[in-house]
């Protein structure tokens, strides 16, 4: 039995890895570079991963493109929850992984994309090559490959989306889950409360 | 045919009626099997043809030069979740892209694809054709009914307009093959092309052939009559909230109809299965060389498939081309483009076939 | 009906025209660079990975002067302990860390470095599985001597 698993996880992986939709969602700058790596000198079509899909229901990738502001968050959010599983995604370029230089003193700038879903590879750079975002696919291709269903979903359960997302939609309920822990280096450590203190000495 | 299965079942001992039960389904099996083949290879074409277009490289990863791409992405598919939102009508919305699909997989089995490989030989094939190719459209609007989501409707109803204006050039350009042929039975259409290059329909009729080849990539919703899935202004149209196999199966009916709107021009205008010289080439070539008839026969027989198999993927390139040219319509432009371009053009087509089949016949 | 005549004739003219220019590309040879096998020819100012030099003998090129700390657009991006040699009275840098994920890679702390310390390098390849990983600290940013030679070569080159 544990057999067939493995083979059809083989297969599987194989199919699923080689064949990453993107979704279309580029928010800024990152944008441009992720247009750029669709295009004729880096052809991300070599990886299968050229069909860019309008609709979040037949997309297996979110390419996190760009700074997500808190009023971007929800809309994410629910993008990201409209994408059938498996779903993966890639934060792509400073601002999605940790705010960039948005980081200390912005009132709009969510501090991070994986506080609002759980990210698979972190693509840093202001912004990437596009080069880098081939090479951010391959690593995801190679995590995709090495990984089973049941881990995949033990992993999901350990990184659920780390917002509260209101009924009303309303950006300010849009904080980090207390209950998480922020993986942060260096002096912001802990919430928004804190930031905006700290913004305002800075200003000063 | 019949004849001869029935004695390989003899052979297994097998009661004649499971024979005559079987019979049927074999035709099926072999058009499905058909049908998603021609589809693998036909998306992995025109991703590497679109790809040559754009001066890139296309899929070159998966399996040798990109040849296994298209496996990846069905298996993808086939696993993925499949998403329904709480107020879709569930019932019209499984059941959309089976009826989106059922009449592509029916036009298959209608198609002589060689002289003997044709599964259904009726009087009113072309007839049926058509009506069949316009039950696809019934599909798409009941997905984007059904899908209870403003983008899949617009969609839907987009489809519906485009297919309503689209359907009426299409089989007035058809009716003057009808007028030709005399006949509205496939094969028949394609006998009466004999003779060589200069006896296929294209030449009495080429204003046709240009409105019917218009009018079937308007059919299928390519590129640039995609307006049902317009992907800058209907995030994806109809399947906007189809996931997963569901979403397959309108790929798949989407590309088979691809397909088959190919072989059916090259049926009607392209002298079908027939070769462009006086006669096959295997009799040409091979007459003195080999006496037995049995094996002529074969020869004759894969030449046919050959030479159809030719003509479609000609055009269907030509279609790729087109896709990897043209931009996307305006909603008004379609609309403008068929009932004042492309009908009066229809009309004049039939007219002048119709002269010339008087002049020729002489009554 | 001679405007609508002469309309779809330009029309065709137009569309064959692009058809063509389309065509031609299809037999042209395409321009993909072959990313993973074969690197890309960055420009010599490209400004990837930032890294620390050190001297020849294997000492740091850094004497913890804290410029690119003043520098940096990013708040608290690069983080510097320092700590006083009782015996020779210099300042020895204790601990160095940058947080890629942060960096946006505009190279004011290698252009203000008094030492020319602190430079960007070719890499960036720089994505990885988790967040903790992109910060950088002293041991993983410092070079051998071998390459600090190199980089301060070529930035010397690039100054001329």
């Amino acid at each position: 039995m544990k057999i067939i698993f493995t083979a059809i996880d083989i297969v599987y992986n194989w199919a699923r890895s080689n064949s990453l939709w993107p979704l279309t969602f580029a928010t800024s700058c990152c944008g441009i570079e992720m247009i750029s790596a669709s295009a004729a000198s880096y052809d991300i079509a070599r990886f299968g991963a050229e069909v860019f899909r309008a609709s979040p229901r037949q997309a297996d990738l979110i390419i996190t493109a760009g700074t997500i502001t808190h009023k971007m968050a929800p809309a994410l959010v629910q993008l990201y929850e409209q994408m059938p599983e498996p779903k993966y995604v890639i934060a792509m370029g400073a601002c999605c992984i940790t705010g960039g230089m948005y980081e200390n003193d912005s009132y709009s700038v969510v501090r991070g994309v994986d506080r609002l879903i759980p990210v698979d590879v972190y693509l840093p750079g202001c912004p990437p090559r596009p080069e880098a975002l081939l090479d951010a696919i391959i690593k995801l291709q190679k995590k995709m490959k090495t990984e089973s269903l049941l881990e995949r979903k033990q992993y999901l359960e350990a990184h659920k989306p780390r917002v509260i997302l209101s009924e009303d939609r309303d950006c300010e309920i849009l904080l980090p889950n207390p209950d998480f822990e922020v993986i942060h280096w260096g002096v912001q450590t802990i919430g928004y409360d804190k930031d905006y203190k700290k913004a305002e000495v800075n200003c000063v | 045919m019949y004849d001869l299965y029935a004695k390989i079942l003899n052979i297994l001992r097998l009661p004649e009626i499971i024979a005559q039960l079987t019979w049927a389904v074999i035709p099926f099996a072999c058009i499905a099997a058909l049908m998603v083949f021609v589809v693998i290879f036909l998306v992995l074409m025109e991703r590497k043809f679109l790809a040559w277009l754009t001066v890139r490289k296309g899929p070159n990863r998966v399996g040798p030069n990109g040849f296994l791409q298209t496996f990846a992405d069905a298996i993808k598919l086939l696993f993925k979740e499949d998403i329904m939102s709480e107020e879709t009508n569930k019932l019209l919305f499984t059941i959309a892209p089976v009826i989106a699909f059922a009449p592509v997989m029916i036009i298959y089995g209608l198609m002589p694809f060689t002289e003997h490989l044709i599964a259904i030989n009726i009087a009113v094939g072309l007839f049926l054709v058509f009506a069949l190719s316009s039950l696809t459209t019934v599909g798409i609007v009941l997905a984007g009914w059904s899908s209870n989501n403003k983008y899949s409707l617009l969609g839907g109803m987009r489809s519906a307009a485009q297919a309503i204006s689209y359907e009426i050039p299409l089989v007035i350009a058809v009716l003057s093959i009808a007028v030709l042929a005399g006949s509205l039975n496939l094969k028949e259409i394609v006998t009466a092309q004999s003779g060589g290059l200069f006896s296929w329909n294209i030449f009495p009729a080429f204003i046709g052939f240009i409105v019917l080849f218009i009018c079937s990539i308007a059919e299928v919703n390519r590129v640039p009559f995609d307006l049902p899935e317009a992907e800058s202004e209907l995030v994806s149209g109809y399947n906007t909230e189809y996931s997963g196999m569901k979403f397959a199966l309108f790929f798949l009916a989407e590309y088979a109809a691809l397909f088959i709107m190919s072989v059916l021009i090259s049926t009607l205008f392209l002298g079908g299965y027939l070769p462009p010289f006086n006669d096959y080439l295997s009799i040409i070539l091979l007459d003195n060389i080999i006496k037995n008839q049995a094996i002529m026969d074969i020869l004759i027989h894969l030449e046919q498939g050959f030479w159809l198999v030719a003509k479609t993927y000609t055009l269907l390139f030509l279609i790729i081309w087109i896709r990897g040219t043209l931009p996307r319509l305006r909603a008004d432009q379609l609309m403008g483009f068929s009932w004042k371009f492309l009908l009066p053009l229809a009309f004049i087509n039939l007219i002048l076939t119709s002269i010339i089949k008087l002049a020729i016949q002489g009554y | 009906m001679k405007n609508a005549v002469n309309k779809t004739i330009s029309g065709i003219i137009e569309i064959a025209r692009g058809m063509a220019t389309i065509m031609k590309h299809f037999f042209r040879p395409s321009i993909t660079l072959e990313y993973p096998e074969k690197k890309p020819d960055l420009p010599p100012r490209f400004r990837g990975r930032l890294a620390l030099l050190t001297n020849s003998d294997g000492t740091d090129a850094c004497i913890g002067c804290k410029s690119c700390v003043k520098v940096c657009p990013c708040v608290d991006l690069i983080q510097i302990e320092t700590s006083k040699d009782p015996e020779t009275k210099k300042i020895v840098v204790e601990q160095f860390t940058i947080d890629i994920g942060r960096c946006i890679f505009c190279g004011n702390c290698t252009e203000i470095c008094p030492k020319n310390a602190i430079v960007s390098t070719d890499e960036f390849e720089l994505a990885d599985y988790s967040r903790e990983s992109l910060v950088f600290d002293k041991k993983a940013l410092t070079l051998d001597p071998e390459k600090s030679q190199r980089l301060r070569d070529k930035k010397e080159k690039e100054v001329k």
